[in-house]
């Protein structure tokens, strides 16, 4: 199997080199936030994203081979960047899954806005370009159904209400 | 059956504690169980997996319809997105179930190998031909993921099922295991309320047997009486309470009580004591403030309050007698019995009450020494009797080793001639402070305290020495008690004696009465016979104031009768004694055995006894007893010429002491 994953990865990164919305260049807007916020709705490049300051999580999950190092944003920070006043939050992705999820889940569990994945932006392919992971290593309660299907890959927008 | 319980209630608490640890395990399972079932969920990643290829395939196919630039962007999004889609099929859990079976596996490498070789079309989707070739391969793509989908799908209710399965199991695992709690719960629940049951009959036992024990020590086994430890605690108590009346003590004694215990059993005895106590409870009953015990042996006492004194208590005392010697209907037959009551009661001036039981006892004894099967009240003269009685007792053995017991000799006279043919030597004690004191007070008291037989002893002794000094036609008598003939040196004691003074055992003579005789009568004529082989006379005293006198006759080959004086003292009022002694006295002579009367008083007795044929008498019309310088002093004056053998006596009454 692992020369299939290789031939995937291999079709992943020139996916992600020839993709106009890949992280990239940093320039491309990679998410949108609206709802109950300030003005309404912002939008955020990778740039804008890591200028707010960037945490690491390590932890296994059921979608990847042993213990993967995800680096991005947390979700409590770009709330509160954005000024959120909303108890829940719609997100949504690229492939049109969406899941609501209470914002003091997020902020209490410590959920992050994951741009990198062992060091390197992450394309479509590989759940880019931002997956929203919660710490499952940290909080072993979390891995349940439920916080699977909060964990949201190839995340496009966020809605608070 | 309480080590069985002991053990199933140790194997109750073993369960338990199995049971527990199997529950905690269970519930440690349970969690595995319930993680399981929390599992990343398969199907809905093949589902998702099955929606965006069709994603794909719509926008492809609206792009080739429109022509539209975003449809073609949003394709080559979605490419993007199906590829990341089997990136996540190929890794993590659904990595995992892709490579649980090799037919998946082989089909999900072909899968992907397939997608591979599509990017070069999605990049070309303009071209017709590009995007036709795409429409077409994206077909067989749609229908492997579905298959893996579909799969996936399948492998996820596959595992609910087992989890729920493995969840009913564990569920009816943990319906026995609190069968088997419960179960144990309710055995060691049984257990203790049995071991309670148990303790509390043990302690009911423990308490009945103290309550027993105490009864024991306060009350008489036999009739269940007061014993004498409750009576005086009662007693006490009753002359502390300034109750009406005065108190009264009744002491009263079975007369004769040995008698039934020897001749119909103990258990004879012991049923007889038992109905006279009841007897003496149901009477006591019917007056008030009055209860009776039992003090052992024969010996019962009751304590009742009078009002009218000595009178109240005399009149009571005689109901109780009378209502004693009722016959007792017993299971080994009737028996009657005398019962003899000793009454005292408490006087106002009496300085200390609590010797009124004593006093009664006192009263019972005087009572049965002198009128047994009556009732005798407490005088003070009693208390110095008794002073007087434990002086002599405490004396007497003193008195017989300092010769202040000694024999006085009364002559027995040959009624035709007057001439002395023999005297009875008769125990006197003159006690330096008490005076004279007569043998039916000492030998009593010598026989109830034991010390009859030194006294009969030092008097055989004393009379055999003594007579080695009077003429040798004159025989000494001597009388035997009964505590002297069942002892077993009696004929070594006698021979002894003969030996050691010289006295001719053909003129010693042993008087024993007809009552000695009866108590072991085989042993006691044994005795009688080899004392007779020592040549030794033998009288039988007291005649015909007996039961069998004549058997006793044919018993022993006697060699004197002596007829009680209770026949002499009659013969002139009443002539049937005169034809009884004159029966006797015929009836001896056939069988070749002397007779002596005794108690001849006057001249008219001597002189009916010498009409009958009576020719040896004895009484105070021939003498008193008296000492031996008297009797030789008679013997003397009473002398026909003089054979050689007086000398010696004449001897004696030059040199003894001149007292008469």
């Amino acid at each position: 199997m692992s020369v299939i994953l290789r031939m995937l990865f291999a079709l992943a990164l020139c996916l992600g080199l020839s993709d106009p919305s890949a992280a990239g260049d940093g320039k491309a807007i990679v998410l949108t936030v609206e709802g109950n916020i300030e003005g309404e709705r912002q939008t955020f490049t990778i740039a804008d994203l890591e200028a707010m300051g960037t945490e690491q999580v390590t932890t296994t999950t059921p979608w990847h081979d042993g213990a993967v190092t995800f680096e991005g944003v947390a979700v409590a920070r770009l709330l509160e960047h954005v000024k959120a006043k909303g108890e829940t939050a719609e997100v949504t992705a690229l492939n049109a899954y969406f899941v609501d999820i209470p914002t003091e889940d997020l902020i209490r569990n410590g959920a992050v806005l994951a741009l990198k994945r062992d060091g390197n932006y992450m394309a479509v392919t590989d759940k880019g370009p931002l997956f929203l992971i919660y710490p499952f290593d940290a909080n072993p309660a979390l891995r349940t159904e439920l916080h699977y299907s909060r964990s949201v890959w190839q995340v496009s927008s966020i809605a608070i209400r | 059956m309480i080590t069985l319980v002991r053990r199933l209630a140790i194997v109750s608490v073993l369960g338990l504690a199995a049971a527990a640890v199997a529950y905690s395990h269970l519930i440690v399972s349970h969690q595995s169980t319930v993680e399981q079932a929390n599992r990343y969920d398969l199907a809905w990643t093949g589902f998702n997996g099955r929606l965006e290829v069709t994603s794909l395939r719509e926008r492809v196919a609206r792009f080739a319809a429109t022509g539209d630039a975003a449809a073609g962007d949003e394709a080559k999004l979605y490419f993007q997105i199906v590829v990341g889609r089997l990136n996540t099929w190929g890794s993590g859990e659904f990595g995992k179930f892709i490579a649980s079976s090799p037919l998946r596996e082989a089909r999900f490498e072909g899968l992907v190998r397939d997608l591979t070789l599509l990017e070069p079309l999605v990049n070309q989707i303009h071209e017709d031909g590009a995007r036709l070739q795409l429409m077409r391969d994206l077909v067989a793509i749609s229908t492997a993921m579905d298959r893996i989908g579909g799969e996936a799908y399948s492998a996820s209710l596959n595992e609910a099922d087992a989890v729920r399965n493995a969840l009913r199991q564990k569920l009816e695992v943990e319906t026995w295991i609190t069968g088997t709690l419960l179960t144990l719960g309710t055995l060691l629940v049984v257990f203790l309320l049995v071991q309670n049951r148990w303790l509390s009959r043990a302690n009911a036992t423990v308490a009945e047997s103290a309550a027993n024990h105490a009864f024991l020590a306060r009350h008489d086994a036999l009739t269940s009486l007061p014993n004498r430890l409750a009576f005086h605690d009662a007693f006490a108590l009753e002359i502390e309470r300034r109750a009406a009346g005065r108190v009264a003590v009744l002491a009263i004694d079975l007369d004769g009580f040995k008698a039934i215990n020897d001749t119909l059993g103990h258990s004879a005895g012991d049923a007889l004591l038992v109905a006279v106590g009841n007897r003496l409870t149901r009477m006591v009953g019917l007056w008030q403030d009055a209860s009776a015990a039992r003090f052992g042996g024969d010996e019962f006492v009751v304590v009742l309050r009078v009002e009218d004194g000595v009178s109240e208590a005399v009149e009571k005392a005689e109901n109780l007698r009378r209502a004693l010697a009722e016959p007792y209907r017993l299971p080994d037959g009737t028996v009657v019995i005398q019962a003899t009551i000793g009454v005292a009661v408490a006087t106002p001036a009496m300085p200390d009450p609590l010797q009124l039981p004593d006093d009664a006892d006192l009263a019972l004894s005087h009572a049965k020494s002198r009128n047994k099967g009556t009732v005798q009240v407490f005088d003070v003269t009693m208390r110095a009797d008794l002073t007087r009685r434990r002086r002599i007792e405490a004396d007497i053995i003193t008195a017989i080793a300092l010769g202040e017991i000694a024999p006085q000799y009364q002559p027995q006279v040959d009624m035709e001639t007057g001439q002395i043919i023999g005297v009875e030597a008769l125990a006197r004690w003159t006690h330096p402070i008490l005076g004279r004191i007569g043998p039916d007070e000492f030998v009593p008291i010598a026989e109830s305290s034991g010390k009859v037989v030194e006294l009969g002893r030092a008097i055989l002794e004393k009379a055999c020495a003594e007579a080695t000094l009077l003429p040798a036609d004159v025989k000494v008598s001597v009388n035997l008690s009964v505590a002297q003939l069942v002892r077993d040196d009696l004929v070594d004691t006698v021979s002894e004696i003969l030996g050691r003074t010289g006295l001719a055992p053909s003129r010693l003579k042993l008087e024993v009465t007809e009552t000695i005789v009866m108590s072991d009568t085989e042993r006691c004529i044994a005795t009688l016979h080899k004392l007779k082989q020592l040549g030794v006379a033998i009288a039988l005293d007291d005649f015909g104031t007996g039961y069998s006198a004549l058997s006793y006759l044919r018993l022993f080959d006697w060699d004197e009768l002596k007829v009680d004086r209770s026949f002499v003292r009659s013969i002139g009022s009443d002539p049937h004694s005169l034809s009884i002694i004159q029966a006797v006295v015929g009836l001896a002579s056939q069988l070749g055995i002397k007779v002596t009367v005794e108690g001849v008083e006057t001249e008219e007795q001597r002189n009916l006894l010498r009409h009958v044929g009576c020719r040896i008498g004895q009484g105070y019309l021939f003498g008193a007893a008296m000492p031996l310088t008297a009797l030789s002093a008679r013997l003397l004056r009473t002398a026909l010429p003089a054979p050689a053998s007086r000398r010696a006596h004449l001897r004696l009454v030059e040199t003894g002491s001149p007292s008469t």
